[in-house]
């Protein structure tokens, strides 16, 4: 039985009287892509807020990778190599692409004002490796060429992919994606996706919300379905597919 | 038990009684210049009362902070006191000149700043307000030069009330606490009962929907700006009243109706007359304390220190509970650690979390 | 002859410009790059000029003339002073962030106004503390042993090269500073805070470094403010002071450290130009030629928002140099 990476135990989270999150348990192996599903209002994306460190739960807990994650902030939970992309992307406006990208660096150089007494000629050498590096992604996903086009003039599509892209350029070990395909072009999802999984293939563990049932179904090697608030039910493509429960639970809301 | 039987009062009428009994305390303690004090606050707190709520109204439906209000009080002020003194003309008429002339000057400045600044967010209005108060304050200072003027009504002698020694005066402290409720009335009822009353409330609860909805927004943005303008410039107006008039003469109580729309909950009108009052009488009670202090040679300062008093009241709401008394608290994302120091204490008083 | 009018002339342009400039170097830290909204800058410039004032002059008791100030028994140093202000004031910022930093823009510019409005009112009540409305006199110019009076030209002369050389290395710091990862994190917070926190950016203590550095500067402008004009008086940074340097790095370009300089002297020369025409005009302009100055800059202000709040300056784009080489 292999160690889940992450685990959500009975995790609550109440907006004014609405419990969003009503005492859900999720459990995702590493290097998987999962795929967390269930009608609008389910509560997937506000699962993965608490995961992340947006919003503190009011109850349970999370682990990640053996550390204690429940109540961290982002900033904390990021360092720990846990990263989510957001549903509508949350672009750096006025950066340009490769700052976007820099921004997300693991801790450089450069960022704490103490390394310039500590370690100043550091700064230099990092920030060339983290250039290159931030350009390798930016080529892998197909922006390498806007890279110094500011983040507000691109496209929806683009947006998505620099959403993506500085998520990878965190090195985390394990990435949630919020809709990373929903409103991108036929072509471009199939790129992205197949990024995913060779990245997968390397070692990442990736957890996905998404509506698109063909995207699913072929894409994650396990399905949890979500609904008020808890899990309802979880399995392989085929077990979720015919499952009469999950049929309803969509049709029923 | 106690908490479920508090929870059901309302919160502006928990409110007005703890203040009462703050007043009722400090009487106690420090005599009767305390309740003479109480009064001035009251009467200074009914035109806090007034630019707050107008204030607030804006703020609700445009969300951002209108820096240039107190120098549109100022605007109707002058407006009063040129048609008053200037063309010797009835106080009557110089204030409903006054109403209209802030009131087009409000829907001026929404048809041709404020609506290019939409979706910027806070900020830049913010910046634009600030612009324009100071514009609006230096075509003053340009027409009338910096002098202090008066409107010219004629002020009746304080009178005593009864033989409890406190003075109050007619038309400085009287006018202004009639005209203060009128208003407050006629604004509730037009917030409850009239159709641009409830559009106005929908607009500030969330204006896509009430676009949506079928609402004119546009007009019902415009109208706020109206109504803002006009107790502005009344406000204006009985402070010129209280006071005398000066082209910083707004801008001077700005940070006062600011704390009174943030105590009272900002957004909120009803919070903001709450918020009013309670600045205001903060603010002249706080003098009585800080005398004490000064007597009891911490500070040097005694009764000078009353803004002081104020803003304290405002920055500690801010820290607290800076949704206000009438607001309602939302998810804060910053310093999760006082959020997580009070969650715990929910938790053990509402164990409806498993 | 002429060098003294000319010298005392420049002076008049250069120093004051030259200190805005740097309170703009400051601002720009908070606002420019980090999008915090600290409309209170006046306190922390009076508490670097009186903690400057009070250092530099030494405790003077109680007079008939006087109230008195507090001050170390022996007059510090002038450089010792004027680290004292940076540091103090940078503190009290920090005290003051702490608890308001959480707050969204427009909460935060009216919490940081009270402040300052508290700490001008305590600066102005205290009279024996501080002096009160009475001005805090005779603070020292800096290498008063040249000219002993304190006055005319060449003291002047003096103070712009001090000033001057101050303002340079804030520039050059600053510039240094804001080109840093650091820097492109604090625009990163000013962009979309959450979405920062979201990439592993602590927004917190990265607003809190900011606005702590950018007060220690302001405190550092108002030492300068002190030597400058040695005295002191509480009601000079009420009024109108947090509105020129909001002009200076708006106009100038809000990001750009150059850009908020440029501001800051065009923002000046402006103002300069307007007071000293009013000996040359008939009284009855004169006596509104204050009026219509800061009517003019709050058109421009409101103009600049709308059509160009980059400003005149825009921040500038980050593109490294070919090889990935940083710029």
């Amino acid at each position: 039985m292999i160690e889940p990476i992450l685990e959500a135990k009975n995790v609550y989270k109440r907006f004014g009287g609405i419990r969003a999150v009503d005492g859900c348990s999720i459990a995702v192996r590493p290097q998987t892509i999962t795929g967390l599903i269930g009608p609008n209002g389910a509560g997937k994306s506000t699962l993965f807020g608490v995961i992340s460190g947006l919003y503190y739960p009011d109850g349970g807990e999370v682990i990640f990778d053996g550390h204690r994650l429940t109540g961290l902030p982002p900033h904390d939970v990021v360092r720990r190599g846990l990263i989510k992309t957001f549903q509508i992307p949350r672009e750096l406006r006025n950066l340009t692409v490769l700052e976007n990208l820099l921004v997300a660096a693991p801790s450089t150089a450069g960022e704490r004002l103490t390394d310039l007494v500590v370690r100043p000629f550091e700064i230099r050498k990092q920030l060339r490796a983290a250039i290159q590096k931030a350009e390798s992604i930016l080529s892998v996903v197909g922006l390498r060429p806007l890279r110094d086009e500011y983040a507000k003039n691109l496209s929806g599509g683009q947006k998505k992919l620099l959403e993506l892209a500085r998520a990878l350029m965190a090195e985390p070990k394990m990435v949630l994606l919020d809709e990373p395909v929903a409103g991108v072009n036929p072509v471009l999802a199939q790129k992205i996706l197949q990024v995913i999984e060779d990245l997968r293939a390397k070692g990442l563990t990736f957890c996905l919300i998404e509506h698109d049932m063909d995207v699913v179904m072929k894409r994650c090697g396990w399905i949890i379905v979500m609904h008020q608030g808890r899990t309802l039910v979880e399995g392989v493509p085929d077990e979720i597919r015919s499952n009469p429960v999950v049929i309803e639970s969509y049709l029923g809301t | 038990m106690i908490r479920d039987s508090l929870g059901r009062i309302p919160r502006w009428l928990l409110a007005i009684v703890l203040l009462g009994a703050s007043i009722d305390v400090m009487t106690a303690l420090f005599g009767r210049a305390v309740l003479q004090e109480a009064i001035q606050g009251i009467v200074v707190g009914s035109i806090y009362v007034l630019g707050a709520t107008g204030l607030s109204l804006l703020y609700g439906i445009k969300k951002f902070a209108n820096f240039a209000h107190g120098d549109m009080m100022t605007v109707g002020a002058y407006v009063a006191f040129t048609v008053n003194v200037l063309f010797g003309r009835d106080i009557l008429s110089a204030v409903i000149l006054a109403i209209v002339t802030v009131a087009l000057l409000g829907m001026f400045l929404e048809l041709s700043i404020f609506r290019r600044l939409e979706g910027r967010g806070p900020v830049p209005a913010l910046i634009a307000s600030v612009g324009i108060g100071l514009v609006l304050q230096n075509v003053i200072g340009t027409i009338f030069l910096g002098d202090v003027r008066y409107i010219n009504v004629g002020i009746p002698a304080d009178f005593p009330i009864g033989n409890t020694g406190l003075r109050f005066n007619a038309l400085r402290g009287g006018v202004t606490l009639v005209v203060s409720f009128a208003l407050v009335v006629f604004l509730h009822v037009l917030l409850k009962y009239t159709t641009l009353g409830k559009a106005m409330r929908a607009c500030a609860d969330d204006t896509d929907l009430a676009r949506t909805s079928g609402i004119n927004t546009r007009n019902v943005i415009l109208w706020t700006w109206v109504i803002s303008g006009a107790f502005a410039a009344i406000a204006g107006v009985l402070l010129a009243i209280l006071v005398n008039v000066t082209p910083l003469l707004g801008f001077l109580v700005l940070l006062f109706i600011f704390a009174a729309v943030i105590v009272g909950g900002i957004g909120s009108p009803y919070g903001a007359m709450i918020g009013g009052l309670i600045i205001g009488l903060v603010q002249k009670l706080s003098k009585v304390i800080f005398d004490v202090i000064q007597d009891a040679r911490i500070l040097e300062g005694g009764s000078a220190y009353e803004p002081a008093g104020a803003f304290l009241v405002m920055i500690l709401v801010l820290l607290l509970k800076p949704e206000g008394i009438m607001g309602t608290a939302r998810e804060r994302m910053g310093s999760r650690r006082l959020q997580i120091r009070f969650r715990r204490r929910k938790k053990e008083a509402t164990p409806d979390v498993p | 002859m002429f060098h003294e009018f000319l010298i005392l002339h420049l002076a008049s342009f250069v120093i004051p410009a030259t200190i805005l400039a740097i309170f703009a170097l400051g601002l720009n830290l908070q606002f420019g790059n980090t999008g915090v909204f600290n409309a209170g800058l006046a306190g922390f410039v009076a508490v670097g000029a009186y903690t400057f004032g009070m250092l530099t002059t030494g405790l003077v008791p109680r007079s008939d003339t006087y109230p008195g100030h507090w001050g170390p028994g022996t007059p510090m140093d002038l450089v010792l002073a004027a680290g004292a202000a940076m540091v103090l004031s940078g503190l009290l910022g920090v005290l003051v962030a702490i608890p308001t930093l959480r707050l969204r823009a427009d909460y935060l510019a009216i919490a940081t106004i009270a402040f300052a409005e508290l700490v001008r009112l305590f600066l102005k009540e205290e009279r024996h503390f501080t002096g009160g409305d009475q001005s805090l006199p005779l603070i020292p110019r800096p290498f008063a042993g040249i000219v002993p009076t304190g006055l005319g030209w060449a003291s002047d002369g003096i103070f712009i090269l001090v000033v001057g050389s101050i303002a340079l290395g804030t520039l050059l710091v600053m510039t240094r500073l804001s080109r840093l990862p650091w820097g492109r994190a604090l625009r990163a917070v000013r962009e979309d805070e959450e979405a920062a926190m979201a990439l592993g950016k602590n927004a917190f203590r990265l607003k809190l470094t900011a606005f702590g550095i950018g007060c220690a500067i302001m405190g550092l402008g108002g030492a300068l403010v002190a030597s400058f004009q040695r005295v002191v008086l509480p009601e000079q940074f009420a009024t109108l002071l947090p509105f020129n340097v909001y002009v200076a790095v708006i106009l100038g370009g809000s990001g750009n450290s150059r850009g908020v300089v440029l501001g800051a002297y065009l923002f000046w020369l402006f103002t300069w130009t307007t007071q000293n025409l009013k000996a040359y005009i008939p009284s009855d302009f004169a006596l509104r030629i204050d009026f219509v100055n800061l009517l003019a800059i709050g058109l421009l202000l409101i103009l600049f928002i709308l059509f160009r709040p980059e400003g005149i300056v825009p921040e500038e784009k980050y593109v490294p140099r070919a090889e990935g080489s940083p710029r």
